[in-house]
C-alpha cells in the first residue's frame, strides 16, 4: 500500500480531483449566472429604493387586483388538473387499450405547442367571432377577456404536468398491487384511495408544484386572452410586463418579486411535505421494538 | 374446498394460452401447476382467480362445486400469492396483513379487537410478529414473501393461489421456505395450487403434481409417478435431465444405442420408432471383469464426485457420450476414476413412439 502512495486511494466511481472541481464549478457558475444572478436582480431591483417604495408598489390596487386574479386563476386551474391527471394517469397507466400511446403524446401536446398559439386557439373557439361567440353572447356569457377565459388558457397549458409525472409512475409500478388489493376484496374505491394513491403520492405532489408554478408564471397564452384590462383581467405577469413598458421599473420588479415570492413559497412548501413525510416513517420504523414488546 | 377447472380455453389474439384444461384439486391438497415458461400455467392460475377471463363459452371453474364464473375476483374469496410479494409499500406489515378484514363492507367488518387478534396470530404463524410495525422496504425478499402470505391467508381464503412464489428469492432462501409452506399447509390444510418453472420445487413440495406444455396439462399425478412414469415424452424431458436415443422396437425386444434389451412386462407396446429416455441414474456401472452380460464397454472420461451423487461422462466404443450418476456409496466400492475402461448397460428406461413427434 505504501509503496504505491503516490496514487491517492479513490473508489471506482470517483474522478481526479480536478476532474471534480471542474464539474462542482461548472454546475455552480450555470447556476449562478442563470438562476441566482436573475433572482437577485429581481430582488435588487425591487427595493433598489427602498422597502417603502417596494411596498408602495406592491399595494397599488391594480398590483392587488393582479395578485387576486392569479391566485384565483390557479387556484380554479390546478385542482381542475390535479382532477384530470390522476383519471388520465389512471386510464393510461393502468390499461392497454388503442390509441393509448398517441393519447400520451397528446397529452404533451401543450408543451409543445408555443402558448401564445394555445391562447388563439381559444379567441378563434370562444372569441366574439369565434365558434361559439354568438351563442355565448346570447347566454351574456364571458369568456374571453375575462376570469373563464384565462381559466381556460391556464388550463390547458398547464394540464400535462400531473399526468405525465403520474403516468410514469404507474407504468413503473405496475398492477400488481392493485390485483392484490382486489383479490383481497377491496372495492374499486377503496383501491384506489388505500392503494393506488397513496403510492403515487409523491409524483402528484411533484407534479402539483410544477403545475403550479406554471400557473402563477404563464405569460403567452393568458396575454392573448386577457385583454388586459388593468385592475380586471391582468394576471401577475401581465401586470409586470405593463408596468415595465410604462418605465415603471420598481413597480414592474417589485410586482416580479411577488411572483418570485410565490414561486420560493410553493417549493417550501414541498419540501416541508416531504421531510414531515420522512420523518412519519422514520417514527414507523424507530418504534417497531417497542411496540413488538407490546403486541407480544 | 376443492377447486375443478373444466375446459378452459383462452386465447390472446390468435395464440392459444390455454388449451381445454381440465384440472381437479382435490379438497386440503396442495398441488403444483409445473411447466416452461409460455406453457399457460400462470394464466390458468389468474382465470382461477378470477385475475382474468377464460374465452367466452369455454368450460366451468367450480370452487366446492359452486360455479363461480360469474364472481369478481374479490367475491371468489381467493387468497393469491405473487411472485413480486405485491405488497402495498405506504402500509406496516400489521396493516398490509388487516387490509383484507379492513376493506370488507361495514356490516361484515370485524371489530378492531378482533382484526387485531387475527393479524397477530396470522404473524405469529408467519415467524414475523417481531416485524408488525416494519415497512415492507425494510425486509428482506423471504419476510416480504411470508407476509404476503399472511395477507392472503387473512381472508379466511376457499383457496391458496400462489404464482412462483419463490421465483424472486435466492436458493437458500427458496429452500427454507419450500419446506415452510409444506409445514403451514400441514397445520393449516388449506386447499393450495402453486405454480413454479422449477420441477424440484414441484416434486418436492406438492402432494400432486400438473405438468403443462403449451396450453396443455399433459400429466396430473404423484410425484413419484410423474417422476418415475412419466407419460408423455415431453413429461420426461421435463423433469431431470436424460440421455436420449433414437430406437426401434419390436413386440419383444427394444435397440437403442449400443444395447439391444428385452422388454420387460409393463413396457408400452410401441412397435417401430421409439425416442428412449435414459436417466443417468438408471445406468448401471461395472468393473470390466464382472460385468454382466448386456454391458458394453465405456470410457470414464470425466468424473464429478463433488455433490451428492457421482456424475460420470463416459464415451461409449462409437464415441457417443452417456451420462450415468451414482451413489458416493456405490462409488466407494467401486472406486472408478477417470479413464478407467467400465462395462455399462441401462436398469430402467422410457420409450415413446416417434410418430406423437414433441
Amino acid at each position: 500500500m505504501s509503496a504505491r502512495g503516490a496514487h491517492p486511494r479513490r473508489g471506482p466511481l470517483e474522478e481526479p480531483a480536478w476532474v471534480r472541481f471542474a464539474l462542482i464549478g461548472i454546475t455552480l457558475g450555470f447556476l449562478g449566472l442563470f438562476l441566482l444572478l436573475p433572482l437577485t436582480a429581481v430582488f435588487f431591483e425591487a427595493f433598489r429604493k427602498g422597502p417603502i417604495a417596494w411596498w408602495a408598489a406592491v399595494t397599488q390596487p391594480d398590483v392587488l387586483s393582479a395578485v387576486r386574479l392569479t391566485l384565483v386563476v390557479t387556484a380554479i386551474a390546478v385542482p381542475l388538473n390535479a382532477a384530470f391527471g390522476l383519471v388520465a394517469a389512471w386510464a393510461l397507466g393502468k390499461f392497454r387499450f388503442r390509441g393509448r400511446l398517441v393519447l400520451i403524446t397528446l397529452i404533451d401536446l401543450p408543451l409543445s405547442i408555443s402558448p401564445v398559439i394555445s391562447g388563439l386557439v381559444f379567441v378563434l373557439i370562444f372569441g366574439a367571432r369565434g365558434w361559439f361567440g354568438p351563442t355565448l353572447r346570447e347566454h351574456d356569457i364571458k369568456v374571453i377577456f375575462d376570469t373563464p377565459g384565462l381559466v381556460l388558457a391556464t388550463v390547458f397549458v398547464t394540464f400535462p404536468y400531473v399526468a405525465r409525472e403520474l403516468v410514469a409512475h404507474l407504468e413503473e409500478q405496475g398492477t400488481d398491487p392493485e390485483q392484490a388489493a382486489v383479490s383481497l376484496g377491496a372495492s374499486g374505491w377503496t383501491t384506489f384511495w388505500r392503494v393506488t394513491l397513496p403510492s403515487a403520492k409523491w409524483a402528484l405532489l411533484y407534479g402539483l408544484v410544477l403545475c403550479n408554478a406554471r400557473a402563477m408564471g404563464e405569460f403567452g397564452a393568458v396575454s392573448v386572452v386577457s385583454g388586459h384590462v388593468r385592475g380586471e383581467t391582468n394576471t401577475l405577469p401581465l401586470e409586470v410586463e405593463i408596468l415595465y413598458n410604462e418605465y415603471d421599473f420598481v413597480g414592474a420588479f417589485a410586482a416580479a418579486s411577488l411572483l418570485a415570492l410565490l414561486a420560493i413559497v410553493t417549493l417550501l412548501l414541498k419540501t416541508v411535505l416531504e421531510r414531515h413525510e420522512a420523518r412519519i416513517a422514520e417514527r414507523g420504523s424507530g418504534t417497531r421494538s417497542g411496540d413488538t414488546e407490546i403486541s407480544r | 374446498m376443492s377447486v375443478r377447472a373444466e375446459n378452459i380455453t383462452k386465447s390472446f389474439g390468435a395464440a392459444r394460452a390455454l388449451d381445454s384444461v381440465s384440472l381437479d384439486v382435490p379438497s386440503g391438497s396442495l398441488v403444483a401447476l409445473v411447466g416452461p415458461s409460455g406453457s399457460g400455467k400462470t394464466t390458468l392460475l389468474r382465470i382461477l382467480a378470477g385475475l382474468e377471463f377464460a374465452d367466452p363459452g369455454s368450460g366451468s371453474i367450480r370452487l366446492d362445486g359452486e360455479d363461480v364464473a360469474a364472481l369478481s375476483v374479490g367475491e371468489r374469496r381467493v387468497g393469491f400469492v405473487f411472485q413480486h410479494y405485491a405488497l402495498f409499500r405506504n402500509m406496516t406489515v400489521f396493516e398490509n396483513v388487516a387490509f383484507g378484514l379492513r376493506a370488507r363492507p361495514r356490516k361484515l367488518r370485524p371489530t378492531e379487537a378482533a382484526i387485531r387478534a387475527r393479524v397477530t396470530d396470522l404473524l405469529e404463524r408467519v415467524q414475523m410478529p417481531q416485524f408488525a410495525e416494519r415497512l415492507p422496504t425494510q425486509l428482506s425478499g423471504g419476510q416480504r414473501q411470508r407476509v404476503a402470505l399472511a395477507r392472503a391467508l387473512a381472508i379466511e381464503p376457499r383457496v391458496l393461489l400462489l404464482d412462483e412464489p419463490f421465483g424472486a428469492l435466492d436458493a437458500q432462501v427458496r429452500t427454507e421456505l419450500r419446506r415452510w409452506l409444506v409445514q403451514l399447509h400441514a397445520e393449516l390444510h388449506v386447499t393450495s395450487l402453486f405454480v413454479t418453472h422449477d420441477q424440484a420445487e414441484a416434486l418436492e413440495v406438492a402432494d400432486r403434481v400438473a405438468v403443462m406444455n403449451k396450453g396443455r396439462i399433459e400429466q396430473v399425478g404423484l410425484p413419484e409417478e410423474i417422476y418415475y412414469r412419466p407419460a408423455t415424452e415431453f413429461v420426461a424431458s421435463f423433469l431431470g435431465e436424460a440421455n436420449r436415443y433414437a430406437g426401434q422396437q419390436s413386440a419383444t425386444e427394444v435397440t437403442f444405442g449400443p444395447w439391444k434389451l428385452a422388454l420387460s412386462e409393463d413396457a408400452p407396446r410401441i412397435a417401430g420408432r421409439v425416442r428412449v429416455y435414459l436417466r443417468p441414474q438408471d445406468v448401471e456401472v461395472e468393473h470390466l471383469a464382472t460385468r454382466s452380460a448386456g454391458a458394453v464397454e465405456a470410457r470414464i472420461a470425466r468424473l464429478h464426485a463433488a455433490g451428492p451423487a457421482v456424475r460420470l461422462e463416459l464415451v461409449l466404443g462409437d464415441g457417443s457420450a452417456l451420462w450415468a450418476e451414482l451413489s458416493q456409496r456405490r462409488q466407494a466400492a467401486l472406486a472408478l476414476r477417470e479413464g478407467l475402461t467400465v462395462g455399462v448397460y441401462p436398469r430402467a428406461w422410457r420409450t415413446y413412439s416417434a410418430r406423437d413427434g414433441a
